[in-house]
């Protein structure tokens, strides 16, 4: 369970307030499908930042299962994003100098844990997402639709129960895109909650909620 | 942590230093200059330390020079106590023999640069007149031919053993010099022995003497003018106490302003102490590239954060710690460090190597570790502040930098 109460976040500059979020309160349930639909600037990557913990509210409060996130340390943030968020951004936000395979992996080197079938639970990873032949190229030896795909394993490999997914079809041609989309629905089919952010209503609708901003403003 | 997540960031490390080849290299440049001259004033150093040392050793331990004139530690004092009238005598040496410490007491006259004759060669060389104790006392080898005995001493025999250089500037060969005759002070000598080649030396250049029986140059009261007595204790633990003993014995007769009592290894500390000193100044003048070459690192690693900065919210959001960013980037100054260093290194030993037939130089295992340490440390010191930006950077702000 996600819940952010009462948050805004603010930006000052030259002594101006601007409110990219203003007295926001919701409650994502666990094994949720939600999208966050809003027009550009409407606040809603910034929300997606908050809730998945990579940004911190101005005034109000986070909890993540729970706990209130600002009394969290900056190491135990960087464990909850490891092992219970996935992220997946528009642009796929792969790391160009590294293998997919190590791409893959990264999250679980961050964790600190040593399990020996690691490689295989990254091969069947790939091969489940139709990328195992791509093992060993490099992000931009692949179509966006791969990449995401990578970005994806990426976001799964710790095994999550949260994914957040930025604009996730953004870079994609239509039929890449539904793939995508057929795939992040799946996973939630399996019990993991889905946080869908959004521009297109279209996708938003393919949501079982959503959750529409402007101007920084909950409207639904 | 798994293995794989350190074998990771050296790869990471060595692929970001190979990226930009041109660039690490010209930021390793710092470095490898640094090191190489490092790494030479430091093996000059040693070279020139073992030198020194290895001539001391030639002299052999448990040694005692007593010479004339007051030294006080002062070494430059050496060649004014040659000066001072003092000399010692036969007696003298009659009464440090009956020192139960003292095993072996060679008196020493020196005549230095004399001429000495054969046929149409002359050389220009210096006068030992001593006893046959000289030859174990210097640590002559024959290289053909015998020092001369106690018998060519109580004979008053007219025979010479020559240094090497003496033998091979006088004849055609040393080889040739046995039984051929000297002329030196207007007393001809019978050569009976050429001693092998040497190298430097104490009271006089070995290779450059001619040594004779102080019996055989009565005309020269040798037994009257002894410039050195050479002592050899009976064991080491026996030094101290035959130093003393030989204070008070010659204390008897003389003054404390006549002679001094010298221990070689007392000469080579001071010497290696004064040597140390010097080095030690240049070494730290050279370290002094090193610290220009850590400034370059730590410039090109606040550009490589900068490149990255996306990269580090990137691996933020997926779960990196601060301090995995911190040593990330740690790891890749260090690695950019140690590739200066190794260049470095590697290039000094040439240099050693093409040298080395002409000047003493050495590169042992403690000035490659030193080399290697101090370039660790460099990445370590330099490299630190550009990492902790990286590491301190907020997630959400990198992953949004373009």
């Amino acid at each position: 369970m996600i819940k952010v109460s009462s948050i805004s976040k603010i930006y000052t500059t030259d002594n101006i307030k601007f409110y990219a979020l203003k007295d926001i309160s919701l409650t994502i349930e666990k094994g949720e499908y939600v999208a966050v639909l809003g027009a550009s600037g409407s606040g809603k990557s910034t929300l997606m930042h908050i809730m998945g913990l990579l940004d911190k509210p101005s005034i109000g409060a986070v909890y993540f299962e729970k706990n209130l996130t600002t009394k969290l340390s900056d190491n135990q943030l960087s464990e909850i994003r490891n092992k219970k968020i996935g992220f997946v951004f528009q642009q796929f936000n792969l790391i160009n100098r590294l293998t997919v395979y190590e791409n893959v992996a990264l999250p679980y080197f961050y964790s600190g844990r040593k399990d020996s079938k690691i490689k295989q639970r990254i091969l069947n990873l790939l091969e489940d997402l139709q990328i195992k032949e791509k093992e060993n190229k490099y992000p931009n030896q692949l179509s966006g639709g791969q990449q995401q795909r990578v970005a994806i394993a990426r976001a799964l490999i710790m095994e999550p129960d949260y994914i957040f997914a930025d604009e996730p079809t953004g870079n994609l041609d239509s039929k890449t895109g539904k793939e995508i989309i057929s795939i992040l629905e799946s996973l939630n089919k399996k019990g993991k909650t889905l946080i869908v952010v959004t521009h297109d209503k279209s996708l938003a609708d393919r949501a079982k909620r959503k959750i529409v901003l402007q101007d920084g403003r909950l409207l639904s | 942590m798994s293995e794989g997540y350190y074998i990771l960031l050296v790869k990471t490390a060595v692929q970001s230093i190979f990226r930009a080849k041109l660039r690490s290299f010209l930021t390793a440049l710092g470095i490898m200059i640094g090191v190489m001259s490092v790494v030479l004033l430091m093996a000059f150093g040693l070279g020139i330390k073992n030198y020194i040392s290895d001539q001391f050793q030639e002299l052999g331990s448990n040694i005692l020079y007593v010479v004339v004139g007051k030294i006080d530690g002062n070494l430059a004092a050496g060649s004014r106590a040659l000066a001072s009238n003092f000399r010692f005598k036969l007696r003298d040496v009659a009464s440090l023999r009956r020192l139960p410490e003292a095993e072996v007491v060679v008196p020493i006259y020196l005549q230095p640069r004399v001429k000495i004759q054969s046929g149409k060669n002359s050389f220009y060389g210096d006068l030992v007149l001593s006893d046959d104790g000289l030859y174990k006392a210097y640590n002559y080898q024959n290289f053909v031919g015998k020092f001369f005995d106690e018998s060519d001493l109580r004979g008053r025999e007219k025979v010479a053993y020559l240094g090497w250089n003496t033998a091979a500037e006088l004849f055609d060969s040393p080889a040739e010099a046995v039984g051929k005759t000297v002329v030196v002070e207007g007393v001809r000598l019978r050569v009976i022995g050429v001693a092998k080649e040497k190298g430097g030396g104490s009271a006089s250049d070995f290779d450059n003497n001619v040594v004779a029986p102080y019996t055989a140059f009565p005309q020269l009261d040798p037994e009257n003018n002894f410039y050195f007595i050479y002592l050899r204790a009976v064991s080491e633990t026996q030094l101290n106490s035959l130093k003393n003993r030989v204070i008070a014995v010659l204390s008897r007769n003389y003054d404390a302003d006549d002679f001094s009592v010298i221990e070689p290894t007392e000469m080579l500390n001071a010497v290696l102490n004064i040597f140390s000193f010097v080095n030690i100044g240049l070494v730290g003048i050279g370290a002094i590239s090193l610290v220009v070459g850590g400034v370059g690192v730590m410039n090109v690693m606040y550009m490589a954060v900068t490149e990255r900065i996306k990269e580090i919210g990137i691996r933020r959001a997926i779960g990196a710690k601060k301090n995995d960013i911190l040593l990330q980037f740690l790891v890749e100054s260090i690695i950019l460090s140690l590739f200066g260093a190794v260049i470095g290194l590697v290039l000094a030993y040439i240099v050693v190597l093409l040298i080395k037939p002409y000047f003493a130089a050495e590169i042992d295992l403690t000035i490659v570790g030193t080399a290697f340490g101090v370039s660790t440390a460099i990445g370590i010191f330099f490299g630190s502040a550009p990492a902790r930006r990286a590491a301190n950077l907020e997630p959400v702000s990198a992953i949004r930098y373009e």
